[in-house]
């Protein structure tokens, strides 16, 4: 049932409608299928790992998608939400705080999580979209057009900066041929792309320019990143997963070649995606031979194979699921409510409880301050003395405290004076 | 007595002296109850002793076998100990009560866990009463009976099978807790540090009471006599107040009922300073049409009638604000474990409505609005604006991603704010938040803030390039030179704030009031800087320049490769100038730390060498263009050893390793070539470390000549200065201009350095973008109108120093370059040199008077630098000022790198 914080799973759905799997890290048991789930590649996204959205396929002939939400721990669609057109990419940000949906007819969507509410829907691209990915606050989207836009998402909520801005992206990519099948980003802003027309292509997102082309053998569907960020890996159509190398040797310039450090084959068929753990051990791939694979990226051997289905695998996840105390989920709204009606819902999400800071021993921080204030006039005597001269002292830092005992000295003067002369007067 | 028998010990560390010296210490130095009174040294021997022995721990030696004679006498002294301390407390007397209770707090902390579990409920009782008693009691008595009883309910709290308990006895004191919060200060100061406890530990008890405590705290916090610091920690506690009750809507409730307030009263304060629907609208925000409206908080209060007017905001309105949003910080800051809405909108509306009021009347004038009136806000301004700054900060901080939505609006907010912010401390503030939003959005942000980030600390940082090194001296003419040039290098880029034409000519004549005039227009800021003849302080604050500092090193981190084009050139000068400066100032005299708290120099080093890293780490070059010296400057700063300033520079060496010797390839190696030019030629400017304004060279024969001038230029500093002039000169007619002029700026270091082959000026010459001569050309139109008659003004001699200037500013497309008489040059620099002792005074007039006459001129302005820097050269430079000297003209030149294609 509900995994321990540390236990990661591995999560992986199908176009077949075979449900989302998931599987134990560690021990490799599978431990829930939610159902039913049947995504296309990218639609499968952990919201901040609080639960589980999937972005479903159409149903043939249909022109109408859902996105469906499962919690960790229940097999059955929890929420069910139906945007204006299928999904065909979903990208959570980094603390779930936003849903960003890719339309099939090149619309993108950006929901809040926490209301449901559509912030801003906008014409991205001619065609689908295909893929999505989050540097810090700009979005990348890849279309089967083969453009790849990348957009500023503060820009892209606020109306008067959409006007202010001379195009509605920051930059638009369009050196790839043929529809862009991934995307991943990665520290100094650097992002790379996959596509149909056999490159990978790296980018950075602050130059706004291409800085590489990587040619393959083969049309390649799905990158993922080393968290070490040295080496990325391509799940090719072919089946194998090509290990290219980030920088390239400046000696040997021109050639491609350099950069492919390597394959790991074991797939029999098109290797749809990847995702490498955050500690870059290991890489899980997705295949459309129905199985996933877990592979230890240093011996590049498999270290664990998990059968999805019979029907293509298209999504892989590595999660660490959180037990927080979820509010009720909120279907994704169809459309933008009117002209801001409605407020954004901003909140303060839930957050296991830190230890409240409670300043203990204060008796004794009290009494040594007190009696180090008693202590520099001389001792208590000094206290009945009506004309005591407060001076100032010279420390400062101590200012908040220094206060309070020059109050308090004063009050222990008038207090002893007032109430106790016969004992206490000198 | 009794302790001093038993043999001897093992030494100190025998668990035995233990119980002997409490035994001790109970029998010979705690008072009978009634006693006399203690010295207070005695007391805090006992107290030590007990703490520092651990005396009252019971905590028996892990390996030592167990001993039950030890266990027995430690237990029997503690016992006494205890016996004695209850005896103080429950004893007649005032001070053996007041005395007891201190130690009984003490006991609560010290001793072991199960005495306490044993006995709390005993103790408790004995403290009760003190609390309950009425006003006539020693108030001293109460305060250390909040103490102790606090200190009761955490260390209780670590006892989780006594919750129940616990929160039982703490719902008995509730009430007089209350009680006691409307006592005098010192009284209610604890008792609201015990209530605070007690919320946070077991909030259930609180539960019953819940209406009372708010209306008790809110009318605290909104009555006119507490002062600040306590009604800060009512605000808190205040805040607290919705974890008593948790649900989804508690805290936005509460957060909702504090805005109405707010605005409420804002609407009475800001009457004809703003439009009059703000307020209407904020309240639409907060209440939506149809909607009930929340209960109003502390509507018990009398909201200050009964003050004077006049008094009204000082101790009524604005101190109710500031606790009511200290409150809200404190709660969008702390976690909830339910999720919780927030009124952004209202939130961010309410902080812009007080933000952007800046004193002025609003266009429709209101007949009730006196100057009084004016007056008294503009007086209380300052501190609402920090108050709200900091609502900004929280939220910001407690919203995290959510912000996003607003994220324009808060950055447009900002960025307006940066022109009213003009004291230190909110310009500080401002800074911190830049910083926050920076951080907090990463990289999306940058692309917005650049330019508020850049142009506001280049405005606060330029005037740093040397002058803290002047600033000891309290030569004024020297004085005065440099703060023309400052302002001069300031006014480039803060053209729109320049609104000072109205500065007469006369005030130009007397040198020190100028130099203030023109510092505390150019750059707010300095208006607050305590500008005493003894304290020839001049510049910018430390802490507002350190918090630029850091703005610009979380910008380079964060975006540092972003449109490294329009900005980075500049940054990358100016950090290193204002690191050298600070390290140099640093070095040639102790500055005094004038009162605690405040920044030193030492900070500023500190910070300057920390966006200097970042702009190391940052830079989008192969090699950062002033790395040789930036390398210096961390090595020198690694031997202060013991410093912050040198652990961090071991660290960025550390850092700098990796540039300095690659380990691999960067991907900007494999860039195709068309885009990479720039890189690739940057790579060979890395000598010229020295030669800042190589930086923004694009040929390479160009750069290969860095090296030369660098050599030539440190040989002969002096001789070479007023070539720097010049350069400077170009440099910032270039940037003004806003046009590329960058080919024409690079030639005059090369014509006037005699080294310099000429056939690759003339190449590099040819250069010059043909879409940027008409730029150039309608900023010399406007150059020769304005410098006319500032040259008119100034003697024969400083016609040496301005007519070159417009050779090189607005003949530069025309036939400066194509044929740049590298005689010409010569010429002018020995002209300069010649006469500088002459040109002295004018120039300085000059420049001040340039600046004056208007600011976005072009042509005036260059000779401000020039005719500063040659006369300049000439006095000072064989003394001190040679280094100062190079570091001026640096920043100069930085303005015009941004230009640089």
């Amino acid at each position: 049932m509900a995994p321990p914080p540390p236990k990661q799973l591995v999560l992986a759905a199908s176009s077949a409608d075979a449900g989302v799997a998931a599987w134990d890290l560690r021990t490799g048991a599978e431990e829930i299928r939610h159902r039913p789930c049947a995504s296309r590649p990218r639609a499968l996204a952990s919201v901040a790992g609080r639960f589980l959205a999937a972005a479903q396929a159409p149903p043939s002939g249909g022109n109408s998608g859902t996105v469906h939400f499962y919690h960790w721990d229940k097999p059955q669609v929890a929420v069910k939400s139906f945007p204006a057109e299928p999904i065909r990419a979903l990208l959570a940000d980094q603390e779930g705080s936003y849903l960003i949906g890719g339309g099939s007819n090149g619309n993108l969507f950006l929901w809040e999580v926490a209301s449901g509410e559509l912030l801003h829907t906008w014409h991205a691209h001619y065609r689908a979209v295909r893929c999505l990915a989050l540097y810090d606050y700009l979005l990348v989207s890849g279309s089967e057009d083969g453009s790849i836009k990348v957009w500023d998402l503060i820009t892209v909520l606020d109306e008067q900066s959409r006007l202010e801005a001379q195009t509605p992206y920051l930059y638009s990519f369009n050196q790839h041929a043929l529809p862009v099948t991934d995307i991943a980003c990665f520290l100094g802003a650097i992002a790379v792309s996959s596509s149909e027309d056999r490159t990978c292509k790296i980018w950075s997102l602050s130059k706004g320019r291409m800085l590489r082309s990587i040619q393959f053998p083969t049309s390649i569907d799905s990158v993922a990143l080393d968290p070490r960020s040295h080496v990325f890996y391509a799940g090719g159509r072919d089946g194998k997963i090509y290990v290219t190398a980030m920088g390239v040797d400046i000696s040997s310039h021109g050639s491609d070649e350099s950069s492919i450090l390597g394959a790991l084959d074991d797939h029999s068929k098109a290797v749809t995606s990847l995702v490498s753990s955050t500690d870059g051990l290991l890489l899980v791939s997705g295949s459309e031979d129905g199985n996933v694979r877990v592979w230890d990226t240093r011996s590049q051997q498999v270290t664990r194979k998990f059968k999805h289905s019979q029907g293509p695998v298209t999504n892989v996840l590595i999660v660490t699921p959180k037990r927080v105390n979820l509010p009720p989920l909120h279907p994704l709204h169809k459309v933008c409510s009117a002209n801001g009606e409605v407020e954004p819902r901003s909140v303060i999400l839930p957050r296991p409880e830190n230890d409240v800071p409670i300043p203990g021993n204060r008796t004794s921080i009290f009494m040594e301050r007190y009696l180090d204030e008693l202590q520099k006039y001389g001792g208590s005597s000094m206290l009945f003395d009506s004309g005591l001269n407060i001076q100032n002292g010279a420390q400062n830092q101590q200012g908040e405290w220094r206060s309070r005992y020059l109050e308090l000295q004063d009050l222990f003067v008038h207090e002893v004076l007032d109430q106790m002369p016969s004992s206490r007067n000198p | 007595m009794a302790g001093a028998s038993g043999g001897f010990l093992a030494g100190v560390n025998d668990p035995l002296l233990k119980p002997r010296l409490l035994r001790a210490v109970v029998a010979e130095r705690l008072p009978q109850p009634g006693g006399a009174e203690l010295p207070p040294v005695e007391l805090a021997s006992v107290l030590d002793a007990v703490r520092t022995h651990g005396l009252l721990t019971e905590a028996l030696p892990d390996r030592a076998p167990a001993d039950p004679k030890l266990a027995e006498a430690w237990r029997a002294a503690v016992d006494s100990w205890v016996e004695r301390v209850v005896a103080l407390v429950v004893s007649d007397s005032a001070y053996s009560c007041w005395l007891g209770t201190c130690f009984l707090g003490v006991t609560f902390q010290e001793c072991s866990n199960e005495r306490f579990a044993e006995s709390y409920s005993n103790w408790y009782e004995k403290i009760l009463p003190n609390l309950q008693q009425e006003p006539s009691t020693l108030q001293l008595v109460t305060v250390i009976s909040c103490t102790s009883m606090s200190d009761l309910f955490v260390r209780l709290a670590k006892f989780s099978n006594l919750k129940k308990e616990a929160s039982s006895f703490a719902g008995r004191i509730i009430e007089s807790v209350l009680r006691l919060l409307n006592e005098n200060g010192l009284v209610a100061d604890e008792a609201i540090d015990l209530l605070c406890t007690v919320i946070k530990l077991y909030p259930s008890s609180v539960n019953r009471h819940y209406n009372k405590v708010e209306s008790t705290i809110a009318a605290k916090v909104m009555s006119t006599e507490v002062n600040v610091k306590p009604s800060k920690k009512f605000a808190r506690t205040l805040a607290l107040l919705p974890s008593v009750r948790v649900s989804e809507d508690g805290c936005s409730l509460m957060i909702r009922r504090i805005l109405i307030v707010v605005n409420n009263l804002l609407n009475d304060a800001f009457i004809g300073l703003e439009g009059e629907k703000n307020g209407h609208d904020i309240m639409l925000l907060l209440v939506p049409p149809g909607a009930d409206s929340p209960p109003t908080l502390g509507d018990q209060v009398r909201s200050g009638g009964d003050v004077h007017v006049t008094k009204k905001f000082r101790v009524y309105t604005v101190p109710t604000i500031s606790a009511l949003m200290h409150c809200c910080s404190v709660m969008l800051t702390s976690y909830y474990p339910v999720q919780v809405n927030v009124p952004m909108r209202a939130l961010v509306a309410l902080m812009r409505r007080v933000l952007l009021v800046d004193g002025s009347l609003h266009k429709k004038l209101f007949p009730s609005t006196t100057s009084l009136h004016q007056e008294l806000i503009c007086f209380e301004l300052p501190s609402l604006h920090s108050t709200f700054l900091d609502l900004l900060n929280a939220t910001i901080k407690g919203m995290r991603s959510q912000l996003l939505p607003h994220g324009a609006s808060i950055i447009r907010l900002i960025t307006e704010y940066f022109k009213i912010a003009k004291l230190p401390t909110l310009r500080t503030k401002a800074y911190i938040i830049l910083q926050l939003l920076l951080t907090s959005m990463g990289v999306g942000t940058s692309l917005h803030l650049l330019e508020a980030a850049v142009s506001n600390a280049i405005a606060d940082l330029s005037d740093d390039g040397g002058s803290d090194m002047t600033i000891i001296s309290t030569n004024p003419s020297k004085v005065a030179n440099e703060s023309s040039s400052k302002i001069y290098s300031k006014k480039r880029k803060q053209e729109p704030q320049v609104q000072n034409s109205v500065i007469s000519a006369s005030e130009k004549a007397a040198i020190s009031p100028r130099k203030r005039k023109g510092s505390s227009i150019q750059i707010a800021s300095k208006g607050m800087a305590p500008e005493t003849t003894g304290d020839v302080r001049i510049s910018t604050p430390l802490s507002v320049k350190i918090a630029a500092l850091e703005t610009l090193e979380i910008l380079l981190n964060v975006g540092g490769s972003l449109q490294t084009d329009h900005w980075r050139s500049e940054v990358d000068l100016l950090l290193i100038n204002v690191a050298r400066s600070a390290c140099d100032t640093g070095r040639s005299y102790k500055q005094k730390s004038s009162t605690f708290g405040e920044p030193s120099i030492s900070d500023l080093q500190l910070a300057s060498l920390k966006a200097l890293l970042a702009s190391f780490l940052s830079s989008p070059y192969a090699r950062p263009p002033y790395l040789a010296k930036g390398i210096e400057l961390f090595a020198k700063g690694k031997v202060e050893i013991g410093t912050k300033l040198a652990e961090f520079c071991s660290r960025a060496l550390l850092a700098l390793d990796v540039l300095t010797h690659p380990r691999a390839l960067s991907l900007e190696k494999a860039v195709p070539v068309g885009s990479g030019l720039n890189y690739s030629a940057q790579g060979k400017t890395v000598f010229g470390g020295g030669t800042y304004q190589m930086s923004v060279h694009r040929d390479q024969p160009q750069a290969m000549e860095v090296e030369d001038m660098y050599d030539d230029w440190l040989a002969s500093t002096k001789d070479d200065e007023p070539a720097e002039a010049a350069v400077t000169d170009s440099g910032a007619g270039a940037s003004t201009a806003g046009t590329m002029l960058e080919d024409g700026r690079q030639l005059n270091p090369m014509a006037e350095d005699p080294k310099i082959e000429p056939p690759r000026i003339g190449a590099a010459a040819q250069d010059v973008p043909p879409s940027s001569k008409s730029d150039v050309n309608m900023v010399d139109a406007a150059a020769d109108e304005i410098a006319k008659p500032s040259t008119v003004e100034n003697l024969s001699s400083s016609n040496a120093v301005s007519a070159p200037v417009y050779a090189t500013n607005s003949d530069s497309q025309k036939h400066a370059i194509p044929s740049f008489p590298e005689q010409k040059c010569t010429d002018q620099v020995g002209h300069l040199e010649n006469r500088s002792p002459a040109i002295n005074v004018p120039s300085s007039k000059l420049g001040t008077s340039n600046e004056i006459s208007d600011a976005p001129v072009v042509g005036s302005g260059h000779q401000a630098p020039d005719g500063r820097s040659t006369s300049f050269a000439e006095l000072f430079g064989s003394e001190s000022g040679v280094d100062s000297e190079s570091d001026d003209s640096v920043p100069d030149i930085v303005d015009g790198d941004p230009d640089s294609d």
